[in-house]
């Protein structure tokens, strides 16, 4: 509007000094967001971490509903109705005991996805624990720690695995604690790499100074600030997991029948390979689209958290 | 004088994901022959960007919606050119045999794989047409020039095991290396101890002057563009609000934010001194003010200034000002 | 605020800060002297300006003050008394009356916390200024000192500027009511305009309350301008002690004449005709000094002697030189 106004026009009013009300000292034009609202707004920016949130999202309330609406239990055979292919009655069809494929692929999932859940949530706690120490201690301590994780690492995880089904009985917790026990150490190192880094920043310092306790510095400053990545590595935690259980179903190992994880529905369905072959089909697509879901949620995650990753 | 570059009212965009960031603004400027140019600017002033568009080396999310560009002849504006090939071409031909640039981290310049002898070495064989042996004697050569120790042993070793002093001498052999007519240096000495800052800055006078070198000196420092610059631009919010040449700026500033900027350093020359800061913060090119960007801080600022972009009044051939206190001046002569 | 009379509050008395730095596991043990035998006072109510170029030591000498780094040797005394050995409450009562500011305003701020909560953080630490509510006043109180508005409370550190960003942490190290306050290069990272302003800003509130300063700096004019006295050091030792306008004017070290010489002034009158000593060569690894005087390989009047003798700091007419030959008045 003034802008049209040739430079001859413009009246000497224009030339008295600015009222100090129409100042706009210590401006901040950058709108204030706390760093989780920047995060998820980058986050929904991404499509394919959003797709694959979403497939979860109905997956997760797939297994939770499926087994309670459907008409047949995971158990419950019906040697009329063997090995049937999709129809209106059986969705995905029967197995070699006319088995519902897919009451027992969702009650599979509840397995499959709470031993993932499960193995990245005590992962996360044992090894942010373990390792924010072992990084904020250093010294010593950090070495003596470091060996005994030198120490756990150097057996094989699947003899623990083994070794704990013998002692407790195959069920999804002997499960879940075979693949904990040793797949916590990534984390903590990472952590640990954190901490120490951060643990240099002037912030850090600034606390100290200002005399905070080891435990407020540790957690309210360092952890705080290495969690981005730490939430990734999680979140890539939990497709390894559900590999791992499968795998171990797969072979033999693990959740005893007639309980299905997607690894012995895999196995299971294999043994009818030349029969019906579609069966294998079900549990491959969940346990890949699953996998490949969580990963890149975990890139999308990694992305919003840091954006200069990209 | 005959002017060497030849900016004209360039303006720089950078695409963020908070919005488009307006570094540069509409801003015009020439280097003449064997001049040296200050362009003093404080953090986000744009004086960077706007050198890295000269060069062709905005990053990938900035680029020049406006302007045009000519250094020596040669057009460098790059919407002139519909085919990007020819561009790059012309630019690749360019840089580092005519145009030439110091930057401040000597560290991300260099290599650290390779010994700075072959750096040294490259623009030679870039744009010069000489046998190996050649080349190495005047890389040799000018390490000697630019006062590093036992040149031929060194030629061989990597950045590493230079100091920063050293790296920043070994960069402006580099730059030097090919007698260009423009050399750029973006706050050269800003990451050096005092000490070796004297020194670099001292190299840079001698070899320049020898080679008979335009220089645009980027900084912040008025110390240091009071000691070598014949002229020199001042710029703020993405925008030159003052050109003069070193008295016309030192003793005689007419824009509020030079003075306040003059009045905000120490000169320790004189003793108890208060400082005058300006207050507040620079703006955010994100939103930038409609008028001069220096309103909210400027203790003259009129109401006009918040509106409107003041054009320049002429002081003096060599002394150009963007405020509207020059209009008001004007009228209040009229009157 | 002269020292004759005054009662030191914090001395240092020999103190040695070396790092251990091992190529290999098998190679020879060697330290680096960062801090190597410096001893001064600092008197209350005072600036102490300390000067030095990288690798010099005078971070790690802040920082040693505060307990960040451990002395190798030597004593650090806050108000007479040993503060290496303070622990439980006396270290907390320490911690109260002696803060710190940092050089990087994008690094001493806490990236997730906001300007509020980094500024109450103390006060929460050391349980003080009462209620949540009372320190939220408070904090409220000292973002006007520093110049900020109480709506920028709930801001979070990246979206503020670096003048805006050293202003909080001024107000964080206020908020216990300090009595000391170390300033390790706090305005080096800063615009020119900005510096101005952060040093105006500690100049008003030490006029207010009275605090002493150990300001770190590389910059010697800005640190005459604040300080009522300057140590001068280099690759460990310190160098030359004096009053600022008299060491400014008349430096006695070799050193110090350089140091000042390449001071850029803001006058192109003065700066294009200014005599300067120019230094030779660069500054010595701290790993591998050089035996002697540390500064007889860059020094112009260096002899025999300096090459073979390292000067301690004695009263030369007022003023503490650590120069054999130190120059004229």
């Amino acid at each position: 509007m003034e802008k049209k106004i040739p430079m001859e026009e413009l009246d000497n009013s224009w030339f008295e000094p600015l009222p100090d009300e129409e100042r706009n000292l210590e401006f901040v034009a950058m709108e204030s967001k706390t760093y989780l609202q920047d995060a998820c707004s980058r986050f929904r920016k991404n499509r394919l971490a959003l797709i694959s949130l979403v497939f979860l999202a109905c997956m997760i309330f797939l297994a939770i509903v499926v087994p309670i609406v459907s008409p047949y239990s995971y158990d419950e055979q019906n040697l009329n109705a063997v090995n049937l292919l999709p129809c209106a009655s059986h969705l995905l069809g029967t197995d070699k005991f006319g088995r519902d494929i897919l009451t027992r692929l969702m009650y599979g999932a509840r397995i499959s996805l709470s031993v993932g859940f499960m193995a990245a949530v005590m992962n996360l706690i044992i090894g942010v624990v373990y390792g924010g120490i072992s990084g904020y201690v250093g010294g010593k301590t950090d070495m003596i720690m470091m060996r005994i994780i030198d120490c756990i690492y150097s057996i094989p995880s699947m003899l623990y695995v083994i070794l704990i089904m013998l002692v407790l009985g195959s069920n999804m917790y002997s499960v879940l604690l075979g693949i904990c026990v040793s797949s916590w150490i990534g984390m903590a190192r990472q952590v640990r790499t954190q901490i120490q880094t951060l643990k240099q920043q002037e912030f850090a310092l600034a606390a100290y100074v200002i005399g905070a306790g080891n435990a407020r510095i540790l957690f309210q400053h360092l952890i705080v600030n290495s969690m981005g990545p730490i939430i990734v590595d999680a979140t890539m935690m939990v497709p390894e997991a559900i590999f791992t259980e499968a795998f171990l179903a797969f072979i033999g190992i693990g959740i005893s029948l007639p309980q299905a994880s997607w690894g012995t529905l895999c196995n299971e369905a294999r043994q009818m390979l030349q029969i019906a072959p579609i069966q294998i089909a079900w549990p491959t697509a969940a346990i890949c689209l699953t996998v490949l879901a969580f990963n890149f949620i975990g890139d999308g995650i990694g992305e919003a958290l840091d954006p200069r990753k990209k | 004088m005959r002017s060497l570059l030849d900016v004209r009212h360039m303006s720089v965009d950078f695409t963020t994901d908070q919005g488009i960031v307006h570094a540069v603004r509409d801003v015009s400027f020439q280097v003449g022959e064997h001049e040296v140019l200050g362009i003093v600017g404080e953090s986000g002033s744009g004086k960077s960007q706007t050198m890295y568009s000269v060069m062709g080396l905005l990053a990938r999310n900035g680029h020049m919606c406006e302007g045009e560009i000519t250094f020596n002849g040669h057009d460098l504006t790059r919407s002139h050119y519909a085919n990007r090939q020819d561009y790059r071409k012309m630019m690749w031909d360019l840089r580092g045999n005519e145009i030439s640039m110091i930057f401040q981290d000597p560290m991300t310049f260099l290599n650290p794989v390779l010994p700075v002898g072959k750096q040294l070495m490259e623009p030679l064989f870039n744009h010069m047409k000489i046998s190996r042996a050649e080349a190495r004697a005047k890389a040799i050569e000018l390490m000697a020039q630019v006062g590093i120790p036992s040149p031929e042993k060194r030629l061989r070793q990597y950045p590493h095991e230079f100091s920063g002093g050293m790296r920043q001498r070994i960069i402006i052999a580099i730059a030097l290396a090919c007698s260009p007519k423009l050399i750029i240096a973006d706050e050269p000495t800003t990451a050096l101890d005092v000490t070796i800052q004297a020194q670099v800055l001292e190299l840079i006078q001698e070899m320049t002057q020898k080679a008979g070198s335009s220089v645009i000196m980027i900084t912040h420092d008025l110390g240091m563009v009071a000691r070598i610059c014949d002229r020199i631009a001042i710029m703020y919010g993405g925008k030159i609000v003052e050109t003069g040449s070193d008295e016309e700026i030192f003793y005689e500033p007419k824009h509020p934010y030079t003075k306040g900027l003059l009045s905000c350093v120490h000169n320790p020359e004189k003793d108890e001194e208060e400082l005058h800061p300006i207050p507040g913060s620079p703006p955010d090119l994100l939103k930038p003010p409609a008028g001069c960007p220096f309103v909210d801080r400027c203790e003259q600022a009129m109401r006009i200034c918040k509106v409107r972009m003041p054009g320049e009044t002429e002081y003096s051939k060599t002394h150009r000002c963007a405020c509207w206190l020059g209009e008001r001046l004007r009228r209040e002569a009229v009157k | 605020m002269k020292s004759g009379d005054a009662k030191p509050i914090l001395q240092i008395d020999h103190l040695k800060v070396w790092f251990e730095a091992r190529n290999g596991l098998f190679q020879k043990k060697q330290y680096i002297k960062a801090v190597d035998d410096v001893s001064f006072d600092v008197y209350r109510g005072e600036t102490f300006g300390l000067v030095g170029e990288s690798g010099c030591g005078k971070s790690t000498l802040g920082r040693t003050i505060v307990r960040i780094n451990h002395p190798t040797a030597g004593e650090i005394r806050y108000d007479g008394v040993s503060v290496m050995s303070l622990k439980g409450e006396d270290e907390k009562a320490f911690r109260k009356r002696v803060q710190m500011i940092f050089q990087d305003p994008y690094a001493s701020l806490n990236p997730r916390m906001t300007a509020g909560e980094i500024i109450r953080e103390p006060m929460i630490v050391h349980g003080t200024h009462g209620s949540a509510k009372e320190q939220e006043s408070r904090v409220a109180e000292l973002l006007e000192t520093v110049g900020l508005k109480p709506d920028h409370i709930r801001r979070y550190p990246h979206e503020f500027s670096g003048g805006q960003r050293q202003r909080i942490s001024i107000a964080r190290t206020l908020a216990l009511d300090p009595e000391f306050i170390i300033c390790d290069e706090p305005i080096s990272a800063l615009d020119v305009s900005i510096q101005a302003q952060v040093i105006n800003l500690l100049k008003q509130i030490q006029e207010q309350l009275g605090i002493s300063y150990l300001f770190i700096a590389h910059d010697m004019s800005m640190v005459k301008h604040i300080s009522d006295r300057i140590g001068v050091m280099y690759l460990g030792h310190m160098m030359e002690i004096g009053e600022s306008n008299d060491l400014y004017h008349h430096p006695m070290h070799p050193y110090t004449k350089a140091l000042l010489s390449a001071v850029p002034i803001p006058d192109p009158r003065i700066a294009k005709t200014r005599q300067r000593v120019l230094l030779e060569g660069e500054i010595p690894s701290p790993l591998n000094p050089p035996g002697g005087c540390p500064f007889s390989t860059r020094c112009v009047r260096a002899t025999e002697i300096c090459r073979k003798e390292c000067p301690v700091l004695r009263d030369v007419g007022g003023r503490l030189v650590a120069c054999h030959e130190p120059e004229e008045r």
